[in-house]
């Protein structure tokens, strides 16, 4: 939507959970041939990712996040005036998954609470949306939780499997006194929406999905179906030319790429004649994470620093979708992340209510 | 209450697109029998619904209402900065709907898509979403759409529910305006009762449950891959959760029921809407109806009962809209629409199978 710029609210705290169970891309090893696992190993950089239990969801991740962040930021809770979670993984088809973390968090009633339906471009999405919705209303907090379990809806069948991990974040996002604290450029190209895309299990009618469009992914058929070459095509492409007119004038300490693949990363890097020290990159413990990608980068990599730090990030992902966003946060409220197989148990709902 | 004020932004904009074929109660007399039937109707105020044709998905009603907009309002599509989808019936998964809606509708790599998911609260939530969002931008215009073809998840054995819901779509229009005005909206989210209303299996909880459908202990046939209400939990919400928040709303803002030409209403149920009006003494007659034609239809039900009733009066009213269902979630908005800006009901069966 264009250029944002918030003077009044800044990034008070970043939270991040992870499924405590490790998985290795060699662990594909019986599954598909030495060259794929070879390929994503050294070109996409991957070596353990974190695979949620059956019972786990996206949300559970992000509560746990949430808790965290509310608990070392001490935060009274009537403050708190929405809670909106950017995911593709919902709990249930109805209703919103953030209403449920409303009750879970025992966040006031006096909220506003959503999903939005968007993955890997998630992070600069989420922080235009709530931080509009934050400016709107009279309360000192809002809650941005975002998160994935992919492992759950990529086929153990389809090679992309081997990237897909799970994680969920929870950014804290608060009024603030400074000056121009947080800066947005998203963008969307819909020519491309069939290169992800996840077609059944949805509304549209018996889609018809033909073998050209599938190439040779016809095992995913039923789940995510992902061209990784269309999105670094894209990333290389339209991704590079926007972020490149997003920095430029702008200070900072650290670039957080979307973390799709290392060639993709490095490809960016080189074009954009990036300074390497300020790129950072965890995708070899996590794998692709989709839109909790941002904020788990910049909690395992700069968790731990001192002092003000200046980051800018680029997303982008299905749709295809593009964000960038820059702003400075405190280092100490920079959360380790938390390794976690918890899950709601009052969540399973069948017709024994 | 959570209340927020959004200024110099206006609905400038409404259609609403359903389906061709009505399809009367009456038809239902074979599953749930003439008596059953007739006190449904006489209890929910709903005689005819209309239901989308097999390949029609609820992108296409609200596609099919934009293009409406867009038209009528002779806009420059590359002003739009944003388009927010509200549904809960998506045509994929992945990605969000309104990615296929901009491409539909040609719109700019500037503008920002993505599904916002809600049921019935779903319009004014994301109301706020865009007057907010659009606001803090350089655009001019913003769409908020909303479909839902609910049948896709109703048990057809489930009388309280199959008969009750009608599928469709709107698209209303966002714009800056240098007319001082104020929209005010207040909000309300209750997770403590999500079960209320709820479509357990299907997303990533309650994953692997059976598809059959077997006798619930209400004697209902369904499955969990089916909407399930909770009728009493519901109706309570309904006729006092509700009421109360429109009251607490117009007591912050100073007005009374007088203070509105129009009170626009989630079509949840006609009785329901009965006992709303009779808490707030709220005259019947500032309470526009769409149930008996077009049933509860969801994220749609409010710019479909302003379609319906109020298309192109020579008036610029104001309203107090109310919108409120599963989460539980519910908010209500002081808002003056310029009635000319709202196009009659399109009758629709095109689908856009790209």
């Amino acid at each position: 939507m264009g250029s944002f710029s918030f003077t009044d609210i800044s990034v008070s705290a970043i939270a991040c959970a992870v499924p405590d169970t490790v998985v290795s891309v060699d662990s594909y090893n019986q599954k598909f041939d030495r060259k794929i696992i070879e390929r994503y190993r050294d070109e996409f950089g991957i070596n353990v990712k974190r695979v949620s239990s059956v019972l786990q969801t996206a949300s559970d991740l992000a509560c746990e996040a949430a808790a965290l962040v509310i608990g070392r930021k001490d935060i009274e809770k009537e403050e708190i005036g929405a809670v909106v979670f950017l995911t593709k993984t919902q709990d249930y088809r109805s209703p919103a998954t953030a209403a449920v973390i409303q009750h879970r968090l025992n966040l006031p009633t006096d909220i506003i609470a959503y999903d939005i339906i968007i993955g890997g471009s998630g992070f600069g999405y989420g922080i235009q949306t709530v931080c509009s919705v934050l400016s709107s209303i009279p309360k000192r907090y809002a809650l941005l939780l975002i998160g994935d379990t992919n492992s759950k809806q990529v086929s153990p069948m389809c090679e992309y499997s081997i990237a897909a991990g799970d994680a969920a974040s929870c950014i804290l996002l608060e009024k603030s006194e400074k000056v121009d604290n947080i800066s947005v450029r998203s963008f969307s190209d819909s020519l491309y929406i069939s290169d992800i895309i996840h077609k059944k299990g949805a509304f549209r009618y018996d889609p018809v999905i033909s073998e050209s469009e599938i190439g040779n992914q016809k095992a995913c058929i039923n789940d995510l179906i992902v061209n990784p070459d269309s999105v670094s095509k894209y990333a290389s492409g339209f991704v590079a030319d926007h972020l490149k007119d997003f920095i430029d004038g702008k200070n900072f300490n650290y670039l957080a790429i979307q973390q799709e693949s290392n060639a993709i990363s490095e490809n960016l890097s080189k074009k954009l004649d990036l300074d390497k020290s300020k790129v950072i990159s965890n995708i070899g413990k996590y794998g692709n994470v989709s839109g909790a990608s941002i904020p788990l980068l910049i909690c395992d990599i700069l968790s731990g620093l001192k002092g003000e730090i200046s980051i800018i990030t680029c997303s982008f992902g299905e749709g295809f979708s593009s964000s960038f966003t820059h702003f400075s946060v405190n280092a100490g409220d920079l959360f380790p992340v938390i390794e976690t197989n918890s899950y709601f148990q009052y969540g399973e709902v069948s017709h024994k209510f | 209450m959570l209340e927020s004020s959004i200024y110099n932004v206006e609905i400038d904009g409404i259609a609403v697109a359903v389906p061709v074929q009505p399809i009367e109660l009456t038809s239902f007399y074979d599953i749930f029998g003439e008596e059953g039937v007739s006190s449904f109707t006489e209890m929910t105020g709903i005689k005819t619904i209309y239901r989308a044709r097999k390949e029609q998905a609820a992108s296409d009603f609200a596609i099919v209402a934009a293009k409406k907009i867009i038209a009528e309002k002779n806009i420059n599509i590359k002003d739009i900065g944003l388009l927010i989808f509200v549904t809960q019936k998506p045509d994929f998964r992945v990605p969000s709907t309104a990615f296929a809606i901009h491409k539909a509708l040609g719109l700019s790599d500037e503008c920002a898509c993505f599904d916002l998911n809600l049921a019935c609260s779903g319009f004014l939530f994301g109301l706020h979403c865009a007057m907010s969002s659009l606001s803090c931008s350089g655009f001019k215009y913003a769409l908020v759409l909303t479909g839902d073809t609910s049948v896709r998840t109703l048990s057809p054995f489930d009388k309280t529910m199959i008969m009750l819901f009608g599928d469709g779509g709107t698209a209303s229009l966002i714009s800056k305006t240098q007319n001082p005005t104020r929209t005010s909206f207040s909000f309300k989210t209750d997770g403590n009762r999500f079960k209320s209303i709820i479509t357990p299996a299907g997303a990533y909880r309650n994953t692997g449950l059976p598809l059959e459908r077997t006798a619930w202990d209400d004697g209902i046939t369904r499955s969990d891959y089916d909407t399930h209400m909770k009728g009493m939990e519901v109706f309570n919400f309904s006729i006092s959760d509700v009421p109360k928040l429109i009251k607490s709303h117009m007591e912050l803002l100073n007005t009374t029921p007088e203070s509105y030409d129009y009170f626009a209403l989630h079509q949840a149920n006609l009785y329901m809407l009965k006992q709303i009006a009779r808490k707030l003494k709220i005259p019947t007659e500032k309470i526009p109806i769409s149930l008996e034609k077009y049933g509860n239809n969801s994220s749609n039900s409010i710019p479909l009962v302003i379609s319906d009733n109020l298309a192109g009066i020579d008036k610029t009213a104001r309203f107090m809209m109310c919108g409120f269902g599963a989460g539980l979630s519910w908010a209500s908005c002081d808002i003056t629409i310029n009635m000319k800006n709202v196009f009659s009901i399109i009758h629709t069966d095109e689908h856009y199978n790209n």
